[in-house]
């Protein structure tokens, strides 16, 4: 390879296209859901161990950093699920493949991901 | 000259889009029950997990879960962790991690 070819290495120098944002988020979300799975694990044993745990679970959830932990995990399914139709839609040829209707739709789903963040964020708090 | 192929990646993003689909059936059967006082009970989320159609589809849709989590993480590792030996390393924590939450849902389901 040509060693004087220039390279930029610098992320924040780069603009990356929403369409770019949507797809890492998509990612990103995907493996905070995959480390969170022992978590749902947990709530469904205690759901289904009788009073007394599920009153614990309770208890356990109130407390402001299991609301936190909640919140993230809530926000991650819907963002994943939104950007997981999205794939499927385009991947049916519902949605035209071309790169407006692509940014169109990411914003799209951004948006309706804030306005599900701050739904579940009133609903916990 | 190609003289064999694999269909491993056309199975593989086959599996991720009908495994996706039925998580998402179960989101919706789980996730509104959440937001709604009435059935979000002990006694109701018991009643609902002690049907059979209940079980069934658990378990196929953890199974789901961790089928579409694998092709999600070993595509993740391959476009981020360069190393051979390193990527492998990741993929058998990842293989164990997710036998591990299977065998522990096979036992809550049905035990």
């Amino acid at each position: 390879m040509d060693g004087k070819r220039p390279v930029n290495l610098n992320l924040l120098s780069m603009r990356f296209p929403v369409t770019a944002i949507m797809s890492i988020g998509h990612r990103i979300t995907g493996v905070v859901l995959f480390l969170m799975l022992p978590m749902l694990l947990w709530m469904l044993s205690a759901v289904l161990s009788g009073d007394t745990a599920y009153a614990a679970l309770q208890h356990c959830l109130a407390s402001p950093t299991m609301r936190v932990v909640s919140w993230i995990f809530l926000v991650c399914v819907g963002y994943h699920v939104l950007a997981g139709v999205r794939h499927l839609l385009m991947d049916a040829h519902v949605l035209p493949h071309s790169f407006c209707v692509g940014k169109v739709t990411a914003w799209l789903i951004l948006l309706l991901s804030v306005v599900w963040a701050v739904f579940v964020g009133v609903w916990l708090w | 000259m190609v003289k064999r192929f694999s269909t491993q990646g056309v199975r593989d993003w086959l599996a991720q889009r009908v495994t996706a689909v039925l998580i998402l059936i179960y989101a919706l059967i789980i996730l509104p029950r959440l937001f709604c006082p009435a059935v979000n009970t002990q006694l109701a989320w018991q009643a609902l997990f002690d049907q059979a159609w209940m079980k069934v589809m658990t378990l196929l849709v953890v199974a789901s879960l961790l089928w579409h989590a694998w092709i999600g993480l070993w595509t993740v590792f391959t476009d981020y962790v360069k190393p051979a030996g390193l990527r492998r390393f990741l993929e058998v924590l990842v293989i164990l991690y997710l036998a591990v939450l299977g065998l522990w849902t096979l036992l809550l389901v049905i035990g």
